[in-house]
């Protein structure tokens, strides 16, 4: 346990120091805000106005900006699109901001201006590309703790684990196969659903429904991992078993689980057993 | 009084007490901390920078209303987690794939340790992408930002004793979930 306390603080440690923004973009960032008046006007007056250029021109957004220099922006550039429109309808009424897939390959290339996905995906090889991509180890785990737990991580966040880095091409490809599937859900709870389940079964013990809360507690050891709230599974179990007068299974269970967690927060609760005060020695998570 | 040994002191005080705060001094002595938190809360890597402008775009503009009556950071974490939901609540919208941020910070040399501290920082990653919004949010703001508690409530908008009830169990389903990845690639 010790030896998960230090690599969490490790991990958090490196969620501070490494998720500091690079200066070239901390840079940036002040200086698009400056070149939209932002900081120039006094913030007396933010109209929504212009659309102001990042990464390199490719991606349009709202910035609140100066009234005066906004809206002569805002005017040019509606008269620019206006223009290009116009060049766009002549030859041949065709969009000018974007470029549908499977549009014929003649379209006239100088006065189109075309806005680039910059927020697509980058390239294949790109170093970014690479580093994205999740350790092959917790891609492919070989134990069914971990598949169910990555499982439950792909389902959560609504692409399959081993698509979380696929590339803006196979995008389609992935989006296709999760939409037709309908085979049934996993069967690996979430943390949430997890924690929801162990706030039910809390709450059946403590309106005096044991045997509900052991059927709840039975249902989350099926189908959570097994090292997920695993402390918290079997301190509610101790519990509901003292509710329902099985103190000697409760007495075993907790001889169990502290040989297994002596360092357990709910220590105090498995030494008393059923003569603990369960309602002060248990902590009640919200 | 250099611009560190400022800056090195309003980390212990908040900034801009007994004067009128100033949009750069809050840009540069603040920003860092805005990019970890939306990092952190789930926003992807390459819509960070557009999300970052439009904190600092909410940031100007509301600063006239700030009566420091709680810390920047508190104020400014709201300010950045409500811009993050907006923009998930987009994304969801038009579908993107969540990914993983691009960089991996370690300075081990050694490849096995580099390795190791790697699968760490994945398996991290993806706790926090299984949390709750709400927890997901006391977990940046209090375990990896360090806001005490009562900043962690008065961002987050909940009670100081829930905090800490939350940050207790949330340590607790951290240690585990790394337990957790670590049976399962040792396997």
């Amino acid at each position: 346990m010790r030896e998960h306390d230090e690599k969490l603080s490790i991990a958090l440690q490196r969620l501070r120091d490494g998720s500091n923004p690079p200066p070239a973009q901390k840079a940036r960032i002040l200086a698009v805000l400056q070149s939209g008046g932002l900081l120039a006007s006094e913030p007396t007056d933010f109209e929504p106005a212009v659309a102001s250029l990042t990464r390199s021109g490719t991606m349009t957004r709202r910035v609140s900006a100066g009234p005066m220099s906004t809206r002569l922006l805002a005017w040019g550039g509606l008269a620019l699109g206006l223009v290009l429109f116009a060049a766009g309808f002549g030859l041949g009424r065709r969009s000018v901001t974007s470029s549908p897939p499977g549009e014929p390959p003649d379209l006239p290339a100088a006065p189109l201006v075309v806005v680039t996905p910059a927020l697509a995906v980058p390239p294949e090889s790109t170093p970014a590309a690479r580093l994205e991509a999740p350790p092959a180890e917790l891609l492919e785990p070989t134990s069914a703790t971990a598949k169910a737990g990555l499982a439950r991580v792909a389902r959560r966040s609504g692409a399959s684990a081993t698509g979380r880095a696929a590339p803006a091409r196979q995008r389609p490809k992935a989006r296709a196969s999760s939409g037709t599937s309908l085979a049934p859900a996993p069967v690996t709870l979430s943390l949430a659903e997890a924690l929801q389940l162990l706030q039910r079964s809390e709450r059946a013990i403590y309106s005096g429904n044991p045997v509900w809360a052991l059927s709840l507690l039975d249902e989350l050891d099926a189908r959570a991992p097994r090292a997920l709230l695993r402390e918290e599974r079997v301190a509610t179990r101790v519990l509901a078993l003292c509710k329902e007068g099985r103190a000697a299974d409760a007495q075993r269970l907790a001889n169990e689980a502290r040989g297994e967690a002596p360092a357990s927060i709910y220590g105090g609760l498995l030494e008393g057993g059923c003569n603990t005060e369960s309602t002060g020695a248990h902590t009640r998570e919200p | 009084m250099t611009q560190e040994g400022r800056a090195a002191t309003q980390a212990d005080e908040p900034l801009g007490v007994g004067r009128a705060l100033t949009f750069e001094e809050l840009y540069q002595q603040y920003f860092d901390f805005t990019w970890r938190v939306l990092r952190n809360l789930a926003v992807r890597s390459l819509a960070l920078e557009d999300v970052a402008q439009e904190v600092w775009t909410v940031v100007h503009r509301r600063l006239p209303e700030f009566e420091q009556r709680s810390s920047v950071r508190t104020w400014l974490f709201g300010i950045a987690r409500n811009v993050a939901r907006n923009q998930r609540r987009s994304e969801r919208r038009h579908q993107e794939i969540e990914l993983l941020p691009d960089t991996i910070p370690s300075d081990d040399a050694d490849p096995e340790a580099l390795r190791c501290s790697r699968e760490t920082w994945s398996s991290l990653i993806r706790f926090l992408d299984a949390l709750e919004e709400q927890d997901r949010a006391i977990f940046v703001c209090n375990l990896i930002e360090d806001l005490s508690a009562q900043e962690t409530a008065a961002a987050v908008g909940v009670q100081v004793m829930i905090v800490y009830q939350r940050v207790r169990t949330l340590r607790r389903l951290a240690k585990d979930w790394l337990e957790l990845h670590e049976e399962g690639s040792s396997s």
